[in-house]
């Protein structure tokens, strides 16, 4: 591998590239979609970005390992790339001129009958990438601090120095029992 | 303040998440991008290079626009601008002039001798050997002296401070004021003739405490050691309590000036970054105040280089967005 062109999305080992992204799609915009604060062109990028590197890397991933779990690693990274770099000068200027892509529900629509629901998110969301993204992976997907620190490629030190800062932050604002 | 319950806002997140599929439209998308990848995959650096152009275009505005309402500065000869906040008021005043900075912060240079970041209130004028502070907080970070060159000094109300080339901050008050070295050596002379040297991670605060009357037999003293001078340090106890019950009654300003004060007392590094640490996040955080905060973020990374907090601190001033306009 590597010095041959990828093919066209086709079978590929024992699945192929299309079924992958057919099966995981949904789950991989959902995981997005919360990260970028419910904003579905942010949700529709990242999904974009990590379906190209699944299908530029699909020869070298593991298939004898779920392809869910290194989706959600890169899905995961990735969201925190594009969250900081949507937070620099350049970043706030594209999402300036960028447009909503059709026929998506905005941030506010998607929660709009939880009450709940939009206000942790919006608390979330001003949460730094890194809090956001550990917090949300102990707190909604359940992950250990040890999982949170292998996808994240940090030490488990650092992820729970992340969770408590996330914790106090929202402490802070109102929000009480914080698993 | 509101009060409401994390655990059941996520599981309305989650149960609203789990029923949403990727709209088909996006999909496709998604899809037709993946297949022209496939296609052409040499084309993708060309956005990466235009967003690179544009993001160096930006910059070059930014800078450009800093430094043509830095010029705008009215400073008094021998200073110029080198950062400031947003929120920057600065007057010039007295005579010989001072610089006034009313409100926010800025940094201040001084061809030749170094530079000087200044935080609200604090009134400062330039002096033949040097600098006066007349009061304030300030962040003092002073080139090498060449050899025979001969020191500088920072005048104050109490006391003069005589710098070889280093890098120190200073608080001063109608009523006193304190010292912390970072760098290089300083020596601190009060008025009645005493001396007292620091080494880099040594503070002193003013007016000294009056020297012990010393036996009739024993010799007069050349000069004061550091240990002497700085105020005595609370024990761990005191301190910890202090601060929880600060912190427990939500009286922010309060903890940020205690902590202000207790890192000006003399003690082992690791607790001096872990007040440190402790005073940013209250700055970051709780009050906020993100000029002091981003200032103090930097004079922190400053003074422990390789800390314990790198991670954290980072956190901090990305969600402060200290761009460096308001540190050195």
């Amino acid at each position: 591998m590597g010095q041959a062109k990828p093919a066209p999305p086709t079978a590929v080992g024992p699945a192929t590239f299309d079924d992958c992204y057919v099966r995981h799609r949904d789950a991989v915009y959902r995981l997005c979609l919360r990260y970028g604060a419910g904003r579905a062109s942010f949700a529709e990028d990242v999904t974009q970005e990590v379906f190209i590197r699944l299908f530029q890397s699909f020869a070298k991933v593991d298939q004898t390992q779920p392809v869910s779990d290194w989706l959600y690693a890169v899905a995961s990274r990735a969201c925190i790339s594009r969250l900081r770099r949507d937070r620099s000068m350049l970043g706030l200027l594209t999402r300036l001129f960028h447009r909503a892509p059709e026929g998506a529900p905005s941030a506010a629509q998607l929660f709009e009958r939880h009450e709940a629901a939009a206000g942790i998110m919006k608390a979330i969301a001003a949460l730094p990438p890194r809090q956001r993204v550990a917090l949300c992976m102990k707190a909604i997907d359940g992950k250990s601090q040890k999982e949170i620190a292998c996808i994240l490629r940090v030490s488990e030190g650092y992820v729970s120095r992340l969770i408590a800062a996330a914790r106090a932050t929202l402490t802070e604002r109102g929000w009480e029992n914080i698993d | 303040m509101k009060n409401q319950d994390f655990r059941q806002a996520i599981s309305e997140v989650r149960a609203e998440l789990e029923r949403h599929r990727m709209p088909a439209a996006a999909a496709s998308r998604v899809r037709a991008q993946i297949e022209r990848q496939a296609a052409r995959p040499a084309r993708q650096r060309l956005p990466r290079a235009a967003l690179l152009a544009a993001g160096v275009a930006v910059a070059l505005v930014v800078v450009y626009a800093r430094r043509g309402s830095e010029r705008a500065l009215q400073l008094p000869a021998g200073f110029e601008a080198v950062g400031r906040s947003p929120d920057l008021q600065l007057v010039v005043e007295g005579a010989p002039p001072a610089v006034a900075v009313r409100a926010g912060s800025c940094t201040l240079g001084l061809r030749g001798w170094g530079r000087i970041t200044a935080q609200a209130g604090t009134q400062l004028r330039r002096r033949a050997d040097g600098v006066e502070l007349l009061s304030g907080v300030a962040d003092f970070q002073v080139d090498k002296r060449a050899p025979g060159s001969g020191s500088t000094h920072v005048r104050l109300a109490q006391g003069v401070i005589e710098i070889t080339g280093t890098h120190f901050s200073v608080v001063e008050r109608a009523d006193g004021g304190t010292a912390h070295l970072f760098e290089g050596e300083i020596r601190f002379h009060a008025p009645d003739g005493r001396t007292v040297t620091l080494a880099p991670g040594q503070s002193i605060r003013w007016p000294l405490a009056p020297e012990p009357a010393a036996p009739p037999d024993a010799a007069p003293a050349a000069a004061a050691s550091p240990a002497a001078a700085p105020a005595r340090e609370p024990t761990a106890t005191a301190i910890v309590d202090k601060i929880s019950a600060l912190r427990a009654k939500r009286q922010y300003r309060e903890l940020a000036d205690e902590l202000e004060r207790l890192m000006s007392v003399e003690k082992s590094a690791r607790t001096r970054e872990r007040e440190s640490f402790e005073l940013g996040t209250v700055l970051s955080y709780h009050l906020p105040d993100r000029t002091r905060a981003c200032a103090h973020w930097a004079r922190h990374a400053r003074a422990f280089p390789a800390g314990r907090y790198a991670p954290e601190i980072a956190d901090a001033q990305e969600t402060l967005h200290c761009d460096g306009g308001e540190s050195p």
